[in-house]
């Protein structure tokens, strides 16, 4: 991190800092002009007088001065006008920049993977990161234990019933996928750039309804009295004690419903009492563009082998396995070449590194990429 | 810990309660981190309003904006400087150019993070306690002479400040607290 070497010397003032650190600091104090920032930050007048300086702000108020204009978006036109010229700026910059850059040799660089934390959202706006391999105990406002974190999966309890539904969301990086199971046993694998907003506990007598963004995979608890509905997007799921996988990622043209078991009806809020039934061993791909559903028949396993860890591709084009090999490393790749990218691939890889991926559609496949900027560019 | 992205995708998003969050969690240091390139306290705190409306307005294209912190310290920077620009003669408290722009910037970065981080901190101790806390972690005095000072005995001194250092402890094993009030970001 950037800055860590602020929360250090904080650790250090406030005498929580822990033989490590202190080593860490040390090093970095063995430089002069680190050693006289130090001891201007540590000064007991400089720090007295922040604090009158802090303690003078009224952050209310400053809010209230700021939100009336917010709302207004409007921009005046010579400042649109301008905005414009900045573009095309941008863009005669950019293309110089671009022919600049072919003359030069390009040097493969290794990628850099920045590892993001999954993140849960209460519904009084608190933001918490759950933390890898953690073991935790979650606790609502009045400090209700509401479940427990267990590595990668967040296990809710049903030990109290509720009057109203208080809602969580948990959001899941690129580079993670991770597992829940709600307070009425239904389990979810959450695949990387998901998020599942969803009640903390179930009430009676309503139906139990999920909001997903991106792909999970559901083992639906039997609940006769209860009906199961997952909104996906703009297409309702209604279950009846399952299993499926549903794929709605926004950037994704279809959701796709993917039944292993048991048995759902797809349906939108325009035609709710008519909705379209799948049989195990079936996918259902809705069209946002039309509403209609395209029903055929697949190998399940190749729509659900991801909460293994496993990435599966059969028959699918190039564009949509970099889209998926993005999400699952959290890079970024950049193809340059379109023809490739309509055609299809079979492949399958478990366990390998992102550059063993790239390696292997190297060789079999022949495509050229270099690594620039932590990007993978495919030319 | 990547914790800004996502809060910055929820203000991408339009959440306003995320920028609340954020602008309750910054708005004071970068005020602070404002004066000093402009005198006025009255100036910075518009200034800074500015900014925050400024991130709002543009918050659809934040994607690239890898570490957000720095950026907007950035923009408060940039906006102390065009101020001072517009107001024509007014003196510069501390001329980057003098002193190079960049080290500057991130020795007062880190200062005004430290004593943001350190004023949180001791805003969420007990009265006796940060009492305590201030005169003997910051002002450095001996347990005998804050006794004295607050007449309070020399056993009372001492677990009021180990109690000071313990509660601080448990806070930074608190992410919620670790990174929306030390503002991790």
């Amino acid at each position: 991190m950037k800055y860590d070497v602020s929360e250090l010397i904080y650790k250090s003032i406030s005498k929580t800092i822990t033989p490590e650190e202190e080593e860490i600091l040390k090093e970095w104090l063995s430089i002069p002009s680190n050693k006289e920032l130090f001891e201007k930050i540590i000064d007991a007048d400089a720090i007295n007088n922040k604090i009158s300086v802090y303690g003078k702000i009224d952050i209310d108020k400053a809010y209230k001065r700021i939100q009336p204009r917010l709302s207004v978006n409007s921009m005046p036109f010579y400042k649109q006008v301008l905005k414009y010229a900045a573009i095309f700026i941008g863009l005669f910059v950019a293309t110089v920049y671009f022919f600049q850059r072919k003359g030069e040799n390009n040097v493969p660089q290794s990628l850099k993977i920045t590892e993001e934390q999954i993140i849960l959202r209460t519904s009084d706006g608190l933001v918490k990161t759950l933390e890898d391999n953690a073991t935790e105990e979650l606790t609502d406002e009045d400090g209700n234990v509401l479940g427990i974190q267990n590595g990668d999966s967040l296990i809710y309890r049903n030990n109290q019933s509720t009057e109203t539904l208080v809602y969580n969301t948990l959001i899941v990086p690129y580079g993670k996928r991770f597992k829940i199971i709600l307070s009425d046993g239904t389990l979810v694998h959450l695949n990387a750039g998901t998020s599942l907003r969803y009640p903390v506990r179930f009430i009676e007598d309503t139906d139990r309804q999920v909001f997903l963004d991106g792909e999970a995979y559901f083992d639906v608890a039997e609940d006769k009295e209860h009906s199961f509905v997952v909104n996906a997007n703009t297409l309702d799921v209604l279950v009846h004690g399952t299993q499926f996988n549903v794929t709605a990622y926004p950037e994704n043209k279809t959701v796709d419903v993917a039944l292993v078991e048991g048995s759902v009806g797809l349906y939108t809020n325009e035609n709710k009492g008519d909705e379209v039934f799948l049989q195990p061993g079936q996918l259902g791909a809705f069209s946002k563009e039309n509403g209609l559903v395209n029903v055929k028949k697949i190998n399940t396993t190749f729509y659900t082998s991801w909460i293994n860890g496993e990435l599966v591709f059969r028959a699918l084009s190039f564009d949509e396995i970099t889209k998926r090999l993005e999400r699952y490393y959290n890079v970024s790749i950049v193809n340059h070449n379109k023809a490739m990218g309509k055609e299809l691939f079979n492949a399958s890889f478990l366990n390998q590194s992102v550059e063993n991926v790239l390696i292997y559609f190297d060789e079999t496949h022949n495509i050229k990429y270099t690594i620039e900027n932590n990007q993978v560019i495919i030319n | 810990m990547d914790v800004t992205k996502h809060l910055f995708l929820l203000v991408k998003e339009g959440d306003e309660k995320a920028f609340r969050l954020l602008f309750d969690s910054l708005y004071p240091r970068l005020c602070a981190f404002s004066l000093n390139f402009v005198h006025e306290k009255f100036d910075t705190e518009e200034i800074v309003g500015d900014v925050f409306v400024k991130l709002w307005r543009k918050r659809g294209k934040l994607d690239k904006v890898e570490h957000p912190k720095s950026y907007l310290y950035r923009m408060c920077y940039n906006a102390s400087m065009d101020f001072i620009k517009k107001k024509g003669n007014a003196p510069i408290r501390l001329n980057p150019k003098t002193h190079g722009t960049s080290t500057i910037m991130k020795e007062l970065i880190i200062e005004e993070e430290v004593h943001s981080i350190l004023f949180k901190a001791m805003d969420s101790l007990p009265k006796k306690c940060r009492r305590v806390f201030e005169l003997s972690c910051i002002e450095g005095l001996r347990y005998k002479d804050i006794a004295e000072d607050l007449q309070i005995s020399l056993n009372t001194v001492k677990s009021q400040r180990s109690r000071a250092i313990e509660l601080l402890r448990v806070q930074l094993k608190d992410y919620s607290f670790l990174y929306l009030l030390l503002g991790l970001l």
